[in-house]
């Protein structure tokens, strides 16, 4: 159990060899704890950056020369008046730091305390906090692009912008029931359940574009598609060799899709190689083609290979393929002897290797693009809980909108909206018993 | 009978004050209505009608803890209709339009007939107190009598003040005077006062109305009655109200003129409920709606005396008639009475436990609009909870509380204890969580068992609910026995009537038509079917709830030695004093993180002591 009148402190940084240690301080006592570390009479300006030696009580010679900054409440992470000190790295000084504070009166903090601290305060809610927690983890800067946009307070915008269109059709509802003699019109119901329907499809809107954790957001899937025999596996390689590093190789059956995560430039890139895409009995290669299939599905670029027409290829799949962003490649240019070229196709010779830097160039151009898209409409819930609850929204309100259609029962659906908004509630910000927000907490590491 | 062998007082005799010693009688127990005039006993001081939006569920559930209201609105309502038919049958709302002069003759009778009831007609003017009980009340004409328990249900009474226009004068309501006296007692003995308002229309001369100007306004085809224990088949000759709708220049002299009201002028000082707003709000607040509705009902059978529904005000009697005069119909307009508004103390009732009784005067009960709620229903259902939370004090037994799940009544006394008032109060459907749990169709299963074992229910009203209970479970047993063959497979009926557009009317053998209570019966076994999905999710959250329920927080708890409250929470929680968790955590402004605090803090105090 957090007790929320300490003050608490820890080391913000994880201990190691480091070239500095920022140790951070919440609670009232921050303002005489300041005085008393730095010897000083004055009490600190908020905001500022001071650069003053640290004594440890009853000692005359300072341990270390820091720089400290107090943040006076509200105007804090936590809500509280704060300190956050940076000192010379190693773990003598930042354990020596953190045992004269406790000397002055405050306690180590417990795990995800300053972030309950903040919650509690009203200063951030749930998603957010959870986004902190979980931006130490984040390994790549499109995840930690997301966290940051949490933690800023996006997905917790967009989560009230539908959690208050729910509200709104509450309020409607209640005046139509409460305040309304006159029976309810077919163009109030219609307003009803067209109402329904927009919330439905925002919740829907913000599920396609949200990233779990299975589903990285990290990921741009790239995969070459064509008949066998054009020379995939080919190309496959070639960009393979050509990339400035690979992370990971993943070998499977020549006829199951193979694939590998590369740099293109700064881009991450998840490269596939796809089964030859024909008619088959071949059970093991059916199988093969089925997952060509799912990968296409999957994908975000593709790459389209053929040794004689792409485009045709292309046309062929267009109902697999609809609106993705495709690259054509016309192979085998080594072969032929025509010097005819289309726009918008890539003519290549693996075995020669010709035509490949036009080619990369290209899809790093593509990457970006879809970035882009990526990064002004997506979304990472970063855990199970707020899959799961928001998983359950959009179910629960899909069946709320069924029902109501089927019996007009403007009482009964507001019971179910009732609901549904109780479970905004615990995603954004839980008013959860204690307990429950502890175990949520708890998970967080110490400093946080 | 009596522990002391002294009288309960009920000072009032309104709806408030009417089931508050209906209640005790039924108890076994005995009182002395003490009223300012017997003729106006049970009088309706503004509309002529009993039910609607949210206040038909208090009307049915009154009559499942065997309350008057309904019986009477059953015996005297000249028009029937339900509203919200539409909107889900748990927010359906009988309304009856009631003959206002059959209604309080038929509640009189009912009371002088009751040998356990005295009706005494005098002016409670203040009470005497010791050792923090009540002991007596003084009457203007009769002086101090004792008493072991006393129920204030004065209405509109305290200190009253009618507005009209620029006039204003000293009345509990028009015609009656006031009662002075009272609230000055009551803050002496450390009781907050403060002041509201309410307003009524003015009543119409049914020969000045051009008629054939107006549209009729019909009750419905076929009827129910709001009580278990009125006669089946329940038959009624209706009367029909007519309606007509204001106008520009109805809205153009109102603006106009709009320094005549009394409440625009700053003259009322109390506060008025935002939900029955007078003429002048509509015109100011509603600028959008070009025109609103008025009703043209006769406040009696055959009445000349037309009550104007949607027309309250405080406007001078002159710019009234103006205004109305510029109607269709309302050309030559007289008035028998203006309309007018009324300003009155009411006791917070913050002040209150969940019996009803104040928290620092053991013995003395508030119920009514003193508690500053608005509307006869609110009135009743709170006079009932009272009256039996008096007898059961003297008898030295456990309060009598309904529980927010439990009922409306429950809701609107959990709400007016924990919540600061800022206008009258009236009930809405809206206001409780467990809204499709709460229903009329099934205020008798809800509440019987509360009923039968407070006493609340007088013999045949015993007789009568076992037999729709017997009756419902008949219907109830074919419904789950029985199959019905579709197209290519067979399925049982309570299945079958789970779909939307499938009723078990339509389904069940003709022989079930011979109960007594056949509608009821198949009305609420159905709903019960239809519903039992939200149902259940109710029941879930309902379950969460409970244990805060129970966690009772002892009487004057220190919250001020409790570290980790905020002021603010602090200084609520010390106003209000709830006595549950439950209640603490309704209070606004009190977060989880309180409750959780107060609740290991009330363990170790009950560890300690
Ligand atoms: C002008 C006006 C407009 C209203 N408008 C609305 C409206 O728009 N909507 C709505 O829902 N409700 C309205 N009401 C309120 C409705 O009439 C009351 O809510 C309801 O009647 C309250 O019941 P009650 O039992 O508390 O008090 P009342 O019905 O007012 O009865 C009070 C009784 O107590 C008696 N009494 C008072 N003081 C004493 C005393 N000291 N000693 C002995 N007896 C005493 C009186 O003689 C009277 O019999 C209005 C009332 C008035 C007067
Ligand atoms: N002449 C020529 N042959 C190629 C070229 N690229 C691939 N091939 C050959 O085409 C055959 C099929 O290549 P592979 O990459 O396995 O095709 P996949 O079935 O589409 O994956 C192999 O024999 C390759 O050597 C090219 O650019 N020119
Ligand atoms: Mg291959």
């Amino acid at each position: 159990m957090y007790d929320r009148l300490d003050n608490i402190v820890a080391l913000a940084t994880i201990p190691g060899k480091s070239a500095l240690n920022v140790i951070r301080l919440s609670g009232e006592k921050s303002k005489y704890i300041f005085a008393s570390l730095t010897k000083t009479q004055t009490s600190p300006q908020p905001n500022h950056v001071y650069l003053k030696y640290i004594y440890a009580l009853q000692e005359k010679d300072p341990f270390d020369f820091a720089s400290l900054v107090y943040y006076q409440a509200p105007k804090s992470f936590t809500g509280e008046d704060s300190l956050e000190i940076s000192v010379h790295g190693g773990i003598i000084i930042a354990n020596k730091l953190i045992e004269t504070i406790v000397d002055l009166g405050a306690r180590q903090a417990l795990p995800g305390e300053f972030s309950y601290r903040a919650f509690c305060n009203n200063k951030i809610d749930l998603l957010q906090a959870e986004a902190i927690s979980s931006i130490v983890e984040a390994n790549n800067s499109v995840d930690s692009y997301y966290l940051l946009n949490t933690i800023k307070g996006g997905l917790s915008k967009k989560l009230q912008e539908s959690k208050d269109s729910i509200e709104n059709i509450l309020i409607e509802g209640e005046h139509e029931i409460d305040f309304t003699e006159e029976e309810i019109s077919a163009k109030t119901v219609q307003k009803f359940h067209h109402s329904l329907q927009k919330s439905q499809q925002q919740i829907i809107d913000i599920l396609l574009k949200s990233y779990t954790v299975e589903k990285k957001a990290s990921e741009m899937r790239v995969a070459i598609i064509g008949l066998p025999n054009v020379g995939k596996s080919s190309l496959f390689n070639l960009l393979l060799g050509k990339s400035r590093s690979i992370v990971t190789s993943e070998q499977g059956t020549t006829r199951d899709t193979v694939e590998a995560d590369i740099y293109i430039d700064t881009a991450f890139i998840t490269l596939i190689d796809t089964a030859g895409l024909r008619k088959t009995n071949n059970k093991a290669e059916l199988l093969g083609i089925e997952k060509s299939y799912q990968e296409i599905k999957r994908a975000h670029i593709l790459i389209v290979v053929d040794d004689k027409n792409p485009l045709k290829i292309l046309k062929q799949l267009n109902k697999y393929i609809k609106k993705k962003t495709t690259v054509l490649v016309l192979n085998k240019i080594d072969l032929k002897t025509t010097n005819k070229k289309e726009e918008n196709i890539f003519y290549v010779s693996c075995k020669k290797n010709q035509g490949i830097n036009p080619l990369l160039t290209h899809l790093l151009t593509c990457y970006k693009k879809e970035r882009s898209e990526f990064q002004s409409q997506y979304f990472y819930l970063v855990n199970k809980r707020q899959q799961t609850l928001l998983k359950r929204i959009k179910q629960d309100l899909g069946l709320a909108v069924q029902k109501y259609k089927n019996t007009k029962d403007l009482s009964a659906c507001l019971s179910d909206l009732y609901l549904i908004r109780d479970q905004f509630n615990s995603l954004i910000r839980p008013s959860e018993k204690e307990e429950i927000l502890h175990s949520i907490f708890k998970g967080f590491c110490v400093g946080k | 009978m009596l522990e002391n062998n002294k009288p309960i007082v009920v000072a009032g005799g309104g709806h408030a004050g009417i089931e508050a010693a209906l209640a005790i009688s039924r108890m076994g127990g005995s009182c002395i209505l003490i009223t300012m005039d017997k003729k106006a006993i049970g009088r309706l001081s503004c509309n002529p009608a009993i039910g609607g939006l949210g206040k038909s569920h208090l009307v049915k559930e009154i009559d499942a803890l065997g309350g008057t209201m309904g019986f009477c609105s059953d015996f005297s309502g000249i028009q029937f209709k339900t509203l919200n038919k539409t909107k889900g049958r748990a927010v359906w709302a009988l309304r009856a339009q009631v003959d206002k002069k059959t209604y309080p003759k038929y509640v009189s009778k009912i009371l002088k007939t009751n040998s356990r009831i005295k009706i005494v007609e005098d002016e409670v003017v203040a009470f005497s107190i010791k050792k923090e009980r009540i002991v007596s009340v003084k009457l203007k004409k009769e002086g101090f009598l004792e008493c072991s328990a006393a129920i204030i249900t004065c209405g509109t009474f305290l200190n009253g003040l009618i507005h009209i226009g620029k006039n204003s004068f000293s009345a509990g309501r028009m015609g009656e005077p006031p009662a002075q006296g009272l609230t000055e007692c009551l803050r002496e003995h450390g009781i907050k006062t403060g002041r509201l308002k309410t307003g009524t229309p003015p009543r119409l001369s049914k020969n000045s109305i051009d008629w054939k100007q107006t549209e009729e306004a019909q009750g419905d085809s076929t009827i129910e009655p709001f009580s278990l224990f009125t006669k089946r088949p329940f038959k009624k000759k209706q009367e029909p109200c007519y309606t007509v709708r204001t106008n520009a220049s109805v809205h153009k002299i109102i603006h106009k003129n709009i320094q005549s009201s009394a409440m625009f002028s700053g003259k009322i000082k109390g506060v008025g409920p935002r939900y029955c707003p007078s003429i002048e709000d509509k015109i100011f607040r509603f600028k959008e709606n070009p025109s609103h509705l008025l009703f043209l009902e006769p406040e009696w059978s055959n009445s000349n005396q037309i009550y104007l529904n949607g027309f309250s005000t405080s406007l001078s009697e002159a710019v009234q008639k103006q205004a109305l005069r510029a109607i269709p119909g309302l050309e030559k307009v007289e008035f028998i009475r203006p309309g007018y508004a009324i300003e009155y103390d009411y006791a917070p009732p913050y002040q209150l436990n969940a019996g009803l009784m104040s928290k620092t005067i053991k013995g003395l009960f508030f119920a009514g609009q003193i508690n500053g709620t608005s509307g006869y229903e609110e009135a009743a259902a709170q006079g009932l909870v009272s009256g039996a939370n008096a007898l059961l004090y003297t008898q030295k037994k456990d309060p009598f509380i309904l529980s927010r799940d439990s009922s409306y009544i429950g809701v609107m006394i959990d709400d007016l204890i924990t919540t600061h008032l800022d206008e009258p109060y009236r009930m809405f459907t809206s206001r409780s969580e467990h809204r499709l749990s709460l229903r009329p169709d099934n205020c008798y299963e809800r509440l019987a068992d509360i009923a039968q074992n407070q006493g609340l229910l007088n013999l045949n009203q015993k007789k009568h609910t076992s037999l729709f209970f017997k009756e419902k479970n008949k219907v109830l047993n074919w419904v789950n026995q029985h199959k019905i063959t579709l197209k290519n497979k067979t399925v049982l009926a309570a299945k079958h009537i789970k779909r939307p557009e499938i009723s078990l009317l339509s389904i069940i053998p003709k022989e079930y038509k011979k109960l007594y209570f056949f509608k009821e019966a198949v009305f609420s076994v159905e709903t019960n079917i239809k519903y039992e999905g939200y149902i259940v999710n109710e029941q879930q959250r309902m379950a969460s709830i409970q244990k805060l329920e129970k966690a009772r927080i002892p009487k004057n708890f220190n919250y001020n030695q409790l570290q980790g409250l905020s002021n603010e929470s602090r200084s609520r929680l010390n106003k209000i004093q709830p006595e549950t968790l439950g209640q603490a955590s309704r209070i606004s402004g009190i977060r989880p993180t309180d409750i959780t605090l107060i609740g290991i803090n009330i363990k170790k105090v009950s560890r300690e002591t």
